[in-house]
């Protein structure tokens, strides 16, 4: 891990415990999350989800911190820290299945409505403004990352396409930091290269933000991020570049030990 | 602090379509969806609404008394369940509270008539009382999911009414009491009532159809789909639950109001599971969650009433194998019926044979 700030991290996690009743899913875990991309890898049961869980307030660590900017996330509800600038995304897509899937992306931009129901009851002009604006950013976000049909329901899509809708939808609130879990898993080599172009062009839009992704497709870590870091039983056992993570003996015993035991 | 102040406020100045979604943006064009967003459609669907409304202000000159208290009590009903879909079919809540409610505006009006407030204004002001209660329902309702949320709702509604037939010397109790119809100058009785009733579900659809297709009501139907999730979009998935009893309830309440116009007397056995079978069928009939199916629902049920009307006290059984039917049979309601024709196989095949012409 590196001592000196190249910039100062969006997110730290400092000292993490987390235990479900005797099972201790983090057990240590310390990062420093920069702007940019950044990989959490390693085997199925590491804690990779429930590291997302307690950044995003769905979970409380036992002990420790979680810091967005220097802030402390702990205590918050999940509704808080997603105003605070913490968007994420879901292992299996959670969409509105009849609504359209442009408007299930304008559902994520809770941060850039100004107005309030009653505008919108009333129909006021402040309210219809926000509304155009906010349904042309969805569509120019799609349109980034590849998706046709933007107007068909949601339930129409695949779920590689369901997961890319996801995205947009958490991207449109122009998060500080965005949570992917496993966006690349169910989707085409087509949709991942999408996937991979969208986020590319938003984070060059957003240089400040950062981007936490975790996901098994190790290629799709090794193109967008700079830096991976490999949690293994609660963890942080190694973080860098991931060519050289991958290559660290630490960690192919504990994917090759993990896939072993897990039979995949 | 200052730090996320900073990229907030960083991340917010980037106007859409600015820089390198510049060319996102000319994307936008091609994309417009037909019939959201473009004028022309928009302007047919607001034709339409007129030719609607004209023909509706037209009925009480062109038919007879009963045809008017059929349309008036097919309104009432339409807008009793605009507020029941609300809560059933767009928040996903099984609230069973509505009949009370429902109740609350029927009595709450006519007491208020008797204590000098002009009608009119019974019309909002019960509306708020209900929206109260519906809160205080809701407050601890809010947390329980399915059957436990149907079971303590109904309870409560079942107390609303007990209250009502207990406060004797204000509701007349068991026995009912009469309700001061309110007229408009020269014309019949029944006509003004209906121009009143005419007037508030043109007004509470109008409204209604702007809030659930805006961003009101997708943020309903993430709160419904989503549950706690809605968290990680910024959304308090607890708050809307609770706006949505309260919109509700209130809704209840001005349809209420209406309905004790219409029936001139009131009693508490009105409002029971009688009044609330029929009101879930109108919502499962019509189609939960969706934007005319309250419409629809009411003027089924307005024929089922008539057709149940000598079965007594079987009628409830009536009701209840008809909600069955229906949500087994046609999950999405009467409404859902539409799409299924327009994309069954038979009418793409019709589409292909046009587009082969």
């Amino acid at each position: 891990m590196t001592t000196t700030a190249v910039a100062t991290p969006v997110v730290q996690f400092v000292d993490v415990q987390k235990a479900f009743g005797g099972n201790k899913v983090l057990v240590d875990v310390s990062l420093d999350v920069r702007p940019g991309f950044t990989g959490l890898i390693g085997p199925n049961g590491a804690g990779k989800t429930t590291c997302l869980n307690v950044v995003s307030g769905y979970l409380q660590p036992d002990a420790g911190d979680v810091r967005l900017a220097g802030q402390s996330v702990l205590g918050r509800a999940p509704m808080e820290v997603a105003r605070m600038g913490v968007s994420r995304t879901f292992q299996t897509p959670r969409l509105i299945p009849n609504l359209s899937a442009v408007e299930n992306v304008m559902v994520g931009g809770s941060r850039h409505y100004r107005h309030g129901h009653l505008a919108e009851l009333l129909g006021l002009p402040s309210a219809r403004r926000d509304e155009r604006v906010q349904r042309e950013r969805a569509y120019a976000l799609l349109e980034e990352l590849g998706l046709d049909h933007p107007d068909r329901a949601a339930n129409a899509f695949p779920v590689g396409s369901q997961k890319i809708i996801e995205v947009a939808r958490a991207l449109l609130n122009d998060p500080v930091l965005l949570l992917l879990d496993e966006p690349a898993a169910g989707l085409g080599a087509e949709d991942v290269d999408r996937l991979v172009n969208g986020l590319n062009a938003w984070t060059a839009r957003n240089p400040e933000a950062a981007v936490m992704i975790i996901e098994h497709d190790l290629e799709l870590i090794s193109r967008l991020c700079p830096t991976a870091a490999v949690l293994h039983f609660g963890r942080i056992i190694t973080s860098g570049a991931p060519k050289d993570v991958l290559r660290d003996p630490v960690v192919v015993e504990a994917y090759l030990g993990a896939d072993v035991a897990a039979g995949d | 602090m200052s730090e996320t102040a900073q990229q907030v406020a960083a991340a917010k100045a980037v106007p859409p379509g600015d820089g390198p979604s510049g060319l996102a943006g000319a994307g936008i064009a091609a994309n417009t969806v037909p019939g959201r967003t473009t004028g022309g459609s928009s302007t047919r669907k607001g034709i339409i609404a007129i030719i609607v409304l004209l023909a509706l202000f037209a009925v009480p000159f062109v038919a007879n008394t009963y045809v008017v208290f059929v349309v008036s009590l097919t309104l009432v009903y339409a807008v009793s369940t605009l507020g029941f879909n609300l809560l059933v079919g767009w928040s996903g809540q099984i609230g069973l509270a509505h009949a009370a409610l429902f109740a609350v505006g029927a009595y709450g009006s006519a007491i208020g008539v008797e204590y000098g407030i002009p009608f009119l204004l019974t019309i909002p002001l019960a509306g708020i009382v209900a929206a109260v209660l519906a809160l205080v329902i809701g407050f601890p309702a809010i947390r329980l999911r399915g059957f436990f949320l149907a079971i303590a709702t109904l309870a409560l509604g079942m107390a609303i009414v007990e209250l009502l037939t207990m406060a004797r010397p204000l509701t007349g109790g068991g026995g009912g009491m009469s309700v001061n119809v309110w007229s408009l100058p020269g014309i019949t009785t029944a006509a003004s009532t209906y121009f009143v009733v005419l007037a508030v579900a043109a007004i509470m659809f109008f409204l209604m159809r702007r809030a659930l297709l805006g961003r009101f009501g997708r943020t309903l139907q993430a709160v419904r789909d989503l549950g706690q999730l809605t968290g990680s979009l910024g959304v308090s998935a607890l708050r809307y639950r609770l706006v949505a009893f309260a919109l509700s309830g209130f809704i209840a309440a001005v349809a209420g109001t209406l309905y004790g116009q219409l029936q001139t007397f009131i009693f508490p056995a009105m409002f029971q599971m009688n009044l609330l079978v029929p009101m879930l069928v109108m919502v499962f009939v019509g189609g939960a969650g969706s934007m005319w199916g309250p419409v629809v629902g009411a003027a089924f049920a307005i024929v089922l009433i008539e057709f149940f009307q000598d079965l007594g006290d079987q009628q409830a059984i009536a009701y209840g194998l008809v909600l069955m039917l229906a949500i087994s049979v046609l999950p999405g309601g009467l409404t859902s019926l539409a799409r299924r024709v327009g994309d069954s196989r038979f009418m793409a095949r019709l589409r292909r044979r046009e587009v082969a012409e």
